[in-house]
């Protein structure tokens, strides 16, 4: 305990100075200001603005991103609450309840609520990483090649079974992402793979920023071009932004349970944001005391799951910090960004660069102040950024995309590679195919191939190393007990309906 | 017969499976160049190889649902956006390098102007400018981003050094 209070100590050093604290407040206002622009999601914000951060130095860079991240979050929120377009995924519950109340002339209220509720998420949860991260750092050390084989199965896994649309699909995008993360030079044997013959840039591997922004920035710009939707836009009256007493007292159960339901489901791989804020959700329904008027405008349907995707949203972070493994599509992004940086995240981090573990944790603290310091008087200018006609907003956003692409590696190929994946993107959205686990698989392609290179040399080519060891037996188990709950008939059903819900 | 293929040949379930098998035989096939190794000492070709395989049948099984009754119809949609937006990013990747980022990105976007509901010229040349300053302003010299502003040509007759090729981040 002494460690984690000595290390937030030195953290709020890292995160207090100026230098961070300017990068901290860029991130979060320029993350908002994307996530609140309709159709852009946590994943594709990050992404388009990761090249802003690479010229930082790290523990600045990592602290700016993590701003971008719960600020594009929270602006995906508005965006659900004042025009019923959730930005993401996570925010598809929230639109539900949220809207209502915007429609109700209570939009003030609601993003009050959001935001309070988040703060309070993101204060305890960043506890909960002080806390418990270096529990599992310690944990993690002991893990060999096979452990860390069977985790990222299992996260793998997890991202398949929570994907939207068909199972098949997600497992072909899983394995197609780890093949697309294959190629460039096989580490082991120094042979180029899948180089097209030898194309320099692709020695490296294909860029994740090309892949993150054709998938999520650019196919989404065409797809949202091709059904062109028309937006009305509630905010004739916001009404005050704080709420009521009586609303507030409503929402506390609701913040206390969307905040506990976040922090356990954020650490779990692949789950994230996305299953916090929908597991939220419906735990209130069932919970919460009468009376209740959840789908038409309850303040606990937006208090609770606001509460758990941004607790979610912090502790997604544990499992990237402690064992080196994104829990999903934005944490992917993050790891890309360390990588470029030098950074490879795993326990060590915690001890070889505690300024930089320690200054995020303690910048999680600091940014989520100013997002609502920042939020609550600057939601006129949002409103006025949604009024913007989406005519004038996607020339922009391929602007930002095609230069964000070309800086990351100063190299035209990369705008060649995002024009490749945004045809393959659209084609994706179209076929139903949702592009999260292709990413987590890209991301982990690499890795997996590495370890479980690494565990079958080590075993002499017995592959039943990876069931033998304890830790790394319960993780295969937990993968093949997921996707036989998905298969099962009566379970699936509950997952369609729990998809259909929102 | 003919109507049955047509229906399948018109379901998502069907192409998804298809681009799902084209994408792991290549990747199978490309495999095919490297060396597979043994399971305690793998060659650079036996997980992708692997992993394609498993493409490939989890694409074929995929591609099968156009079979059931219940498969959907497949709906592109209109595809001028796309193909509008893909040409905007195609023609910005290839004139970057000889004409510089700011007609590069003024070309970017009056093309993509093209996509969507139509613009005014005026409305559309306004856009391309002010987003060309914001681009060179925000990435080249805020950033230090590393692209030339102008068509090299005019780099080697002024000689001026006025291109901000500042280093590499």
């Amino acid at each position: 305990m002494t460690d984690v209070f000595g290390g937030i100590a030195m953290g709020m050093g890292a995160a207090l100075d100026p230098v961070n604290l300017l990068y901290c407040f860029c991130g979060v206002l320029l993350g908002t200001l994307v996530g609140v622009l309709p159709g852009l999601g946590p994943v594709a914000t990050v992404a388009m603005l990761m090249p802003f951060s690479l010229t930082l130095e790290p523990t600045s860079s990592i602290i700016m991103l993590a701003g971008i991240y719960y600020g594009a979050q929270y602006g995906g929120s508005t965006t659900a609450i004042l025009v019923n377009i959730p930005g993401e995924a996570s925010s598809v519950v929230t639109a539900i309840d949220g809207y209502k109340m915007a429609q109700q002339g209570r939009a003030g209220a609601a993003l009050g609520i959001a935001a309070i509720g988040s703060f309070f998420a993101g204060c305890v949860s960043t506890m909960v990483i002080a806390v418990c991260s270096p529990l599992l750092a310690q944990v993690a050390l002991t893990f060999r090649a096979q452990e860390y084989f069977s985790l990222m199965v299992l996260g793998v896994v997890t991202a398949v079974v929570l994907a939207h649309g068909s199972l098949l699909n997600a497992l072909c995008m899983v394995v197609l992402g780890l093949l697309l993360g294959l190629v460039g030079t096989d580490v082991n044997s120094g042979v180029e793979r899948f180089t097209l013959g030898g194309v320099p840039e692709l020695a490296d591997g294909i860029s994740f920023v090309a892949v993150t922004m054709g998938l999520f920035g650019i196919a989404e710009v065409a797809a949202n071009l091709a059904s062109p939707e028309h937006r009305t836009l509630r905010v004739d009256k916001v009404g005050r932004i704080l709420p009521t007493c009586h609303e507030l007292a409503m929402s506390v159960g609701a913040i206390l349970r969307g905040t506990a339901l976040g922090s356990v489901l954020g650490v779990l791989p692949g789950g994230g944001a996305l299953l916090a804020s929908f597991s939220a959700y419906s735990l209130e329904k069932k919970v919460a005391r009468a009376p209740t008027h959840f789908g038409e405008g309850d303040i606990r349907g937006v208090a609770a799951p606001e509460s758990a995707n941004n607790a979610g949203a912090q502790t997604s972070f544990i499992p990237l910090l402690t064992l080196g493994i994104p829990g999903g599509p934005v944490m992917a992004v993050i790891l890309g960004a360390l990588m470029v940086q030098g950074i490879t995240p795993g326990p060590q981090v915690m001890t070889e660069r505690p300024e930089l573990f320690w200054g995020l944790i303690a910048s999680m603290w600091v940014g989520n102040l100013m997002l609502v310091v920042l939020n609550l008087p600057l939601i006129g200018l949002w409103i006025r950024l949604l009024k913007v006609p989406y005519r004038a907003l996607f020339p922009a956003i391929l602007v930002f995309c095609c230069i964000g692409g070309y800086a990351v590696s100063t190299s035209t190929f990369e705008v060649w590679s995002l024009a490749l994946f945004a045809v393959l993107g659209y084609g994706f959205k179209k076929l139903d195919c949702e592009p999260a686990p292709l990413v987590l698989g890209f991301v982990l392609g690499p890795l997996i191939e590495e370890h479980f290179r690494r565990s079958m040399r080590l075993s002499d080519g017995d592959p039943t190393v990876f069931l033998t060891m304890p830790l790394s037996l319960a993780f295969l188990v937990g993968a093949v007990g997921l996707m036989v709950m998905v298969l099962v008939p009566q379970i699936g059903a509950v997952r369609q309906a729990a998809m259909q819900e929102a | 017969m003919s109507t049955t293929l047509q229906r399948v040949t018109g379901t998502r379930e069907f192409w998804a499976g298809a681009l799902f098998t084209v994408l792991g035989l290549v990747f199978l096939v490309y495999s095919g160049q490297y060396r597979i190794g043994t399971a305690e000492r793998m060659g650079p070709a036996f997980v992708p190889g692997a992993l394609s395989g498993l493409l490939v049948v989890l694409g074929l099984a995929s591609a099968a649902r156009g079979w059931s009754p219940k498969a959907t119809p497949l709906d592109l949609g209109p595809l001028r956006p796309l193909a509008v937006i893909v040409l905007a990013v195609v023609l910005f990747a290839a004139l970057l390098m000889p004409l510089g980022l700011v007609v590069a990105t003024a070309v970017l976007v009056l093309v993509s102007t093209l996509a969507g509901e139509s613009f005014k010229v005026r409305d559309a040349l306004l856009l391309a400018a002010g987003l060309t300053a914001l681009a060179a302003g925000v990435f080249v010299w805020g950033l230090g981003v590393a692209a030339p502003l102008w068509p090299a040509l005019f780099d080697s007759l002024l000689s001026s050094g006025a291109t901000s090729s500042s280093a590499v981040p």
